[in-house]
């Protein structure tokens, strides 16, 4: 019975395992806990002491910090805009490279190009862009006569709008990749008979390939939802937040409140309510992308 | 096809290539520009390039061929380090039954999904406490919270290809475990191997949260040193271009050579490429 000799795990066999867990309780579990110990207190940086317990003090405050619910409300906002608009014109962009015309090769490795650069140096590439006065996009906006005083990065609509833009730039073309490696997987035999009773382009879009990609849709979708909550690098790099709050996301106000401001215990406690919120939507993403896989 | 599509759709695909491609080209033109045809408004398409702002930011005394070597550094021990640790517990959870195997891989997965912010404070502290700011250990550790987990993910979808039989086979004829993990299932996971190795290293490189946090003077990466370039007084655009155009290079040769692979790995195997 070769195969239960491969199953059975003797105790020599979980020195596989044993490193790889070991470090991940030390580098993963343990900060955890101590974040959340430190969630409970009051620490500065400059007196690094666990003495100031506060209770849950932390989180009330943070539900009464206007700059706190500003942040979260503008990150909500964000990955509303730019994952439903990242699967709009990544949807597009995988058609257009699904179809029957020479070049959709070069299409497909310029859909990887934004995905493997740097966000925060993606981010500067785009303020060198959006700067008044020498920015191409600026320019662009000043020629038609809608550019603000302030200039794009001055003015607390586009702003937003911008840092929208870039993180749409930066990742429509993954959403393209997944879905044309989901379309791959459909059989062309479903297309055709659909073309032999009749139905128009437009129809087998909407009644086989949006259908069948619905798993695959949804994949792109969380794991787009799940990175854009914890949205950092564009923002620091574009606006570091302003005009104001109005480009400041949570990932941002955390930064700023407890290194910038050094408030460790508090920062704590905000970034905990920013975990469960993560933790949440990445339990639903492992029920929607293994739940009928046999791992 | 109409031919009227045709010409519909090869426009569309050329203005979609463009808009992929032109803030990157841009950028690089950046890099070539003086001081003054960077900041020059309204923007200039035509200019005589020159390469001064490479030599000022590559010159002997300045800090980024420093820079460089530490993100070349952190990336390569930091991929290094995951795939000694990785690969035999991705083996492991490929081959092996035992208590709790499902719970486990549902929580590596949700490590590998926590928001960055959360760690910021423990490192910060820990890598206070431990005077490992400044030296680039600390970052080579943090960057395991990432990659360790997605080293275990990859490449037991990998190992889970590779039929048992053939590890099976070589412990009859007297291999242990890892001489079968070793000599046998290994090997054959070249390619897969490849990518998950490269996608460990383009994580790394491109990381900037942590890395503005846990390194000092001596062990910036790169993307830090790159955003120092714009502080509360200066702005210096032609170094940001330069210094950009030489880091954005790996990344995106290495997503060229592995073009195919790409979208299994940087969705973890939920997607097959």
């Amino acid at each position: 019975m070769p195969l239960r000799r491969s199953n059975s795990a003797g105790i020599g066999n979980y020195v596989f395992l044993l490193p790889a867990v070991i470090v991940l309780l030390a580098i993963v579990v343990f900060p955890l806990l101590f974040s959340i110990v430190a969630s409970f207190f009051d620490i500065k940086l400059v007196n690094l002491r666990f003495t100031d317990f506060v209770g849950f003090g932390n989180y009330f405050a943070a539900f009464a910090d206007r700059n706190f619910l500003v942040s979260l409300w503008n990150t909500v906002v964000f990955v509303l805009v730019v994952v439903s608009l990242e699967f709009v014109v990544g949807m597009l962009l995988a058609l257009l490279a699904s179809a029957p015309i020479p070049a959709v090769a070069v299409l497909r490795v310029s859909f990887l190009l934004p995905t493997v650069l740097a966000p925060v140096v993606v981010g500067l590439m785009w303020r060198y862009m959006l700067f008044k006065g020498h920015g191409v996009l600026s320019f662009l906006l000043a020629v038609l006569g809608l550019e603000p005083e302030t200039g794009i990065l001055g003015n607390i609509v586009l702003s937003k709008i911008a840092i929208y833009l870039t993180d749409i730039w930066e990742w429509s073309g993954f959403m393209a990749l997944i879905f044309v490696a989901g379309m791959m997987g459909i059989s062309t035999e479903l297309y055709e008979a659909a073309r032999v009773d009749g139905a128009s382009r437009v129809q087998i879009f909407w009644r086989i390939t949006l259908p069948v990609l619905r798993p695959t849709i949804l994949i792109a979708v969380i794991i787009r939802s799940m990175d854009s909550f914890c949205v950092y690098d564009i923002i620091y790099a574009i606006t570091r937040g302003g005009p104001g709050m109005s480009t400041t996301s949570v990932s941002y106000q955390i930064y700023r409140t407890a290194i910038r401001n050094s408030e460790l215990g508090y920062g704590s406690a905000l970034s905990w309510i920013v975990t469960v919120i993560v933790i949440i939507m990445s339990l639903v993403y492992i029920r929607v992308a293994y739940r009928r896989q046999e791992l | 096809m109409k031919r009227l599509t045709r010409v519909f759709l090869t426009a569309a695909l050329a203005l979609a290539f463009i808009g992929l491609i032109f803030p990157v080209l841009w950028f690089v033109a950046l890099s070539l520009k003086s001081q003054r045809v960077a900041f020059q408004a309204p923007p200039v398409f035509v200019f005589r390039p020159n390469l001064s702002a490479y030599r000022e930011v590559f010159q002997p005394g300045s800090k980024y061929p420093l820079y460089l070597f530490n993100s070349i550094k952190v990336a390569s021990f930091n991929t290094l380090l995951c795939l000694v640790l990785g690969l035999p517990a991705a083996y492991a959870f490929s081959r092996f039954r035992f208590a709790m195997r499902r719970a486990s891989l549902m929580a590596i997965l949700v490590a590998r999904m926590l928001p960055p912010i959360i760690l910021m404070v423990p490192f910060y502290l820990l890598a206070n406490k431990l005077r490992l700011i400044d030296t680039g250990l600390a970052l080579i550790l943090a960057y395991m919270v990432y990659n360790l987990p997605f080293i275990i993910w990859m490449m037991k979808g990998f190992f889970d290809d590779i039929p048992r039989v053939l590890d099976e086979s070589a412990q009859i004829d007297g291999c242990s475990h890892w001489g079968a993990f070793l000599r046998i299932v290994l090997p054959l996971c070249g390619p897969g191997l490849a990518v998950t190795c490269t996608l460990n290293f383009i994580f790394s490189w491109n990381e900037f949260l942590w890395a503005s946090v846990l390194t000092g003077m001596r062990s910036k990466t790169m993307t830090v040193g790159i955003s120092a370039f714009w502080t509360n007084v200066s702005l210096e655009w032609t170094k940001i271009g330069a210094a950009s155009t030489i880091f954005l290079l790996p990344p995106i040769l290495l997503a060229i050579l592995f073009r195919k692979y790409m979208v299994g790995g940087l969705t973890l195997g939920a997607v097959k490429g």
